[in-house]
């Protein structure tokens, strides 16, 4: 990316002009969630001030235009994640309601006492506790795949986990602690081998690699809206058409139906079974919008954006005397967790903070991978394509700062 | 390097500004003896009541315009607070706050509370310190019936997230239990 190109794709993020205790933004929380560029923010706006109207039932010009506009959202996520119908993209509320909806209904339709379902231990706690509570519900067992020094998985271990008791494997794309990129690929291939269905948690996948669930053969994938510049409260489940038919609907209301009687209702097909009540219609088009700019400035260029900032920022953070690097995996995202010394994150964080600087503290929501380590939590600076080499620059003059009033 | 980023290293490292800095430490330290100088000279004839302790803190950090100060003297204050036995970092004594984990003891001897604490996170041990300044030393009805503003006043509150406010409100609140139930044994 030419520094011109990139002064141009930070003006469109008026966020990134702000002044945080008189001091310039520098924004390195971007696994948490990302900035929106001003046409996300405008096709919000748009939405409401011009087209807003409930969707599929009204008869009325603007609801038509709104039905349009929700159901062009979802062929433009069915084109960017490849998949092969359009019908097979359901709106959720996020990753977490997503996999909340598989395990329910995919763990109601097919699961049963005795059963087991393999996740790593690398996961989110979104795709720990659904899974947790299924196996509560239904007696079974969660089996989970260890990861090596260098936080990859342990495929040796997965592919011993794999037997005629598991019912699906659950498996992030990309870890948001270790930036560990997983292959995937693999895991869906050796799980099918024994017919065992795979759910791919892609929050952190699709902001930075082009994901094909064809290619991948992935049975179900997630995401979340505001990971990939989009607003919050909107995600996606891509699933299989032959799962989406097989498992019973979520949850019970209004467009979900075919008929209501109060003897008997009918569920509608897919992908309506699936979106009971009035769905997100301008949150849909304002993702959609964002997935349109991503694909202009194009994840290829964003991925070598992004790689040349984290190795940039690794050897910067590396000649910090007492640095600590969770998470040095061959295939890795824009994601550095770390720790100097014996300092607490918590403290380093607070301190970043007041110099501009955003980023994560804590155990980012996967505790036991971080118990796994032995520590408290790590620092975490993650980044996107608006991110510049100069801004790492103030962040390690910060950093060293900062670990110099700690020691 | 852009100019921006040279103007900003140049100020984080700008050796003018770190020389006032320790000066206005020195002058603090200094002052700061001082006045437990003239505590201790008065110790037995008065006992400095909670809003007085609160009122001191106030004073020692409006002395600070820039919040790396502030947070100087909050790590200076966390180093220096005694740790507790590991006897005492018992899970009962623990509060659960956002991001790191902080103990809480006390004691009662002649109808007076003695606070104890610590925490993993050097800036959160710098505000139980603060804590245990303003609370210790005081009778179960005292320390139930104060009001705490000094947090306000120094501005932490509003520069702590609400999570993290509420783990400062949770040892606040652990210290008032404390005081409940020494009151409770004591009119037993």
């Amino acid at each position: 990316m030419t520094k011109q190109e990139l002064l141009h794709i930070r003006a469109d993020f008026p966020i990134l002009e702000e002044k945080i205790y008189n001091k310039d933004l520098i924004y390195f929380d971007n696994a948490a969630t990302t900035q929106k560029p001003r046409c996300v923010v405008e096709k919000i706006e748009q939405g409401y001030y011009h087209i807003n109207a409930n969707i599929h039932r009204g008869v009325h010009y603007l609801s038509q235009k709104a039905t349009e506009a929700h159901e062009e959202a979802r062929t433009t996520v069915a084109g960017f994640l490849h998949a092969a119908k359009r019908e097979e993209i359901i709106f959720t509320r996020g990753t977490t309601e997503a996999i909340n909806l598989v395990a329910t209904s995919f763990g109601d339709a097919f699961c049963k006492a005795g059963d087991e379902i393999v996740i790593s231990m690398m996961e989110h706690h979104s795709n720990i506790v659904p899974w947790q509570m299924l196996c509560e519900r239904k007696g079974m067992k969660l089996q989970v795949v260890p990861i090596n020094e260098r936080g990859e998985l342990d495929m040796e271990t997965f592919k011993n986990l794999l037997n005629e008791k598991t019912r699906l494997v659950s498996i992030a794309h990309v870890s948001n602690v270790l930036g560990t990129i997983n292959p995937v690929k693999e895991i869906i291939r050796l799980a099918h081998e024994k017919d065992i269905p795979v759910l791919v948690d892609g929050a952190q996948a699709v902001p930075h690699i082009a994901v094909n669930v064809v290619d991948l053969d992935a049975d179900f994938y997630v995401f979340s809206a505001h990971k990939i510049y989009g607003p919050t409260g909107i995600g996606v489940l891509y699933g299989k058409e032959k799962w989406l038919n097989a498992i019973p609907p979520y949850q019970g209301g209004g467009e979900m139906i075919s008929t209501v009687t109060f003897e008997k209702t009918t569920y509608n097909v897919i992908p309506f079974k699936f979106e009971a009540g009035t769905p997100d219609y301008i949150g849909s088009t304002a993702l959609a919008e964002a997935i349109r700019y991503v694909e202009m400035i194009g994840l290829d260029k964003i991925a070598a954006h992004e790689n040349e900032l984290t190795n940039y920022a690794t050897g910067k953070l590396l000649e910090i005397e007492g640095m600590r690097i969770f998470g040095t995996a061959a295939e890795k995202s824009s994601v550095i967790s770390f720790l100097v010394g014996n300092i607490h994150p918590y403290d380093i964080g607070m301190l970043l903070d007041k110099l501009g600087i955003a980023v994560r503290t804590g155990h980012h929501c996967a505790q036991p991978l971080i118990d796994s380590f032995g520590i408290p939590g790590t620092v975490r600076a993650s980044f996107a394509f608006y991110n510049t080499t100069e801004e790492i620059d103030v962040f390690i003059a910060a950093l060293k700062r900062v670990v110099g009033m700690l020691s | 390097m852009s100019k921006e980023v040279r103007d900003r290293n140049s100020l984080l490292s700008n050796n003018f500004q770190t020389f006032r800095t320790l000066q206005t430490f020195k002058l603090f330290k200094l002052f700061k003896l001082f006045k437990l100088f003239k505590h201790s000279n008065s110790l037995n004839l008065f006992r400095m009541t909670i809003n007085q302790l609160q009122d001191n803190i106030i004073e020692d950090f409006s002395q600070f315009d820039d919040w790396m100060d502030k947070y100087s003297l909050l790590i200076d204050l966390g180093n220096s607070l005694e740790p507790l036995e590991e006897k005492q970092k018992n899970p009962q004594n623990i509060i659960e706050g956002c991001q790191s984990r902080v103990w809480l003891d006390a004691e009662m001897n002649d109808g007076i509370i003695t606070y104890k604490g610590e925490s993993d996170a050097v800036l959160v041990k710098g505000l139980v310190s603060l804590l245990i300044q303003v609370m210790s030393g005081h009778t179960p009805d005292e320390i139930i019936n104060t009001e705490l503003y000094f947090i306000d006043k120094i501005g932490l509150r509003e520069h702590l997230s609400p999570t993290r406010s509420n783990g400062l409100l949770a040892m606040v609140k652990q210290m008032k239990m404390f005081a409940l139930a020494y009151k409770a044994t004591e009119s037993r």
